[in-house]
C-alpha cells in the first residue's frame, strides 16, 4: 500500500487543512454541545469515508483520488479495468 | 439475471432488512446519540477493514459482478452497523457481564454465518483469509467499539455534571 510517491504541495495542502480545521474545532467558542460536537465530527469522518469507498473504488470506480501524486500519467490510468462496463469507466 | 445471483442480493437484503426492522422497533437504551455514534464508528472501521482487506492486500476477492457487489454494500454499511447497534442497545440494557459476553458471542456467531452466507452465494471469496481471521476482526470490531461508545458516554456525562 503506497500512500504517496512524492512528498510535495499535495500532501502539505492537506496537513495543513486538517491542522487548521482541528485548531478551528478546539480553539473557536462552543455552540454546541460536546456531545453534538463529537458526533458531528464522526459524521463528517464517516460521510466522507462511505461516499469515497462506495463509488471512488472497488467495482463502481467513478473517480481517480489524487492523480498528480500517483505518479501515473491521467491517460494511462482510465483504461485499466477492462472488467468494467463502458458507462461505469468515466473520462477524467 | 442468473437466479443464484439474484438470490444472493435478496437473502443481504432481506436480513438487512430485518435488522434494521429490529433495530427500530426493538426498545433501545442508548440515546439516539450514542446510537449514531456507535453506527458511524463501526461504519468507518468495518469499510476501511474490508478495503484494505479485499482491494489493497487481496486476501479476499470480491465478486464483479453488480448486482452481488449492491449487496455486498449493503452487507459492509447497512447491516454490519446495524448489528452493532443493535448488540450494544441489548448490553447497555442488562448491564451484567454475563449478558455483554452472551450478547457478543451470539453477534460473533451471526456474522460468522452472514459472512459463511455471502461465501455461499459467491459474493467473496476467501483467497488468503478463513474463519479464525474472521473471529478476530469480529472481536477486535467490538472492542474498538465497546471503547470508543464508553469513551464518548464519559464524555456527554461529565459534560451534564459540569451543566
Amino acid at each position: 500500500m503506497i500512500l504517496w510517491e512524492h512528498f510535495d504541495s499535495n500532501e502539505w495542502f492537506v496537513l495543513v487543512m486538517l491542522i487548521v480545521s482541528y485548531a478551528a474545532v478546539i480553539w473557536l467558542p462552543k455552540r454546541v454541545p460536546t456531545s453534538l460536537m463529537i458526533l458531528g465530527l464522526v459524521w463528517g469522518f464517516s460521510s466522507s469515508t462511505l461516499f469515497d469507498f462506495t463509488i471512488g473504488g472497488g467495482l463502481m470506480d467513478f473517480y481517480r483520488v489524487d492523480l498528480s501524486g500517483c505518479g501515473v500519467s491521467k491517460d494511462s490510468r482510465v483504461d485499466e479495468d477492462d472488467t468494467l462496463p463502458t458507462w461505469i469507466q468515466i473520462r477524467i | 439475471l442468473g437466479g443464484a445471483k439474484l438470490m444472493g442480493f435478496v437473502v443481504i437484503f432481506v436480513v438487512a432488512w430485518i435488522a434494521v426492522f429490529i433495530f427500530y422497533s426493538m426498545n433501545k437504551s442508548l440515546s439516539i446519540l450514542e446510537n449514531g455514534f456507535v453506527y458511524l464508528i463501526i461504519l468507518t472501521i468495518g469499510i476501511n477493514i474490508s478495503w484494505v482487506v479485499s482491494e489493497e492486500l487481496k486476501l479476499v476477492v470480491l465478486t464483479k459482478d453488480g448486482l452481488l457487489y449492491a449487496g455486498f454494500i449493503l452487507y459492509r454499511s447497512i447491516l454490519i452497523p446495524m448489528i452493532y447497534a443493535i448488540m450494544f442497545n441489548a448490553i447497555y440494557k442488562a448491564k451484567s457481564t454475563s449478558t455483554t459476553l452472551v450478547s457478543m458471542g451470539v453477534v460473533l456467531v451471526i456474522i460468522l454465518a452472514l459472512n459463511g452466507v455471502l461465501r455461499f452465494y459467491d459474493v467473496w471469496s476467501y483467497k488468503n483469509w478463513n474463519i479464525f481471521y474472521d473471529i478476530l476482526q469480529i472481536v477486535l470490531m467490538q472492542a474498538i467499539g465497546f471503547a470508543t461508545l464508553k469513551l464518548y458516554r464519559r464524555a456527554i456525562y461529565s459534560e451534564v455534571k459540569v451543566s
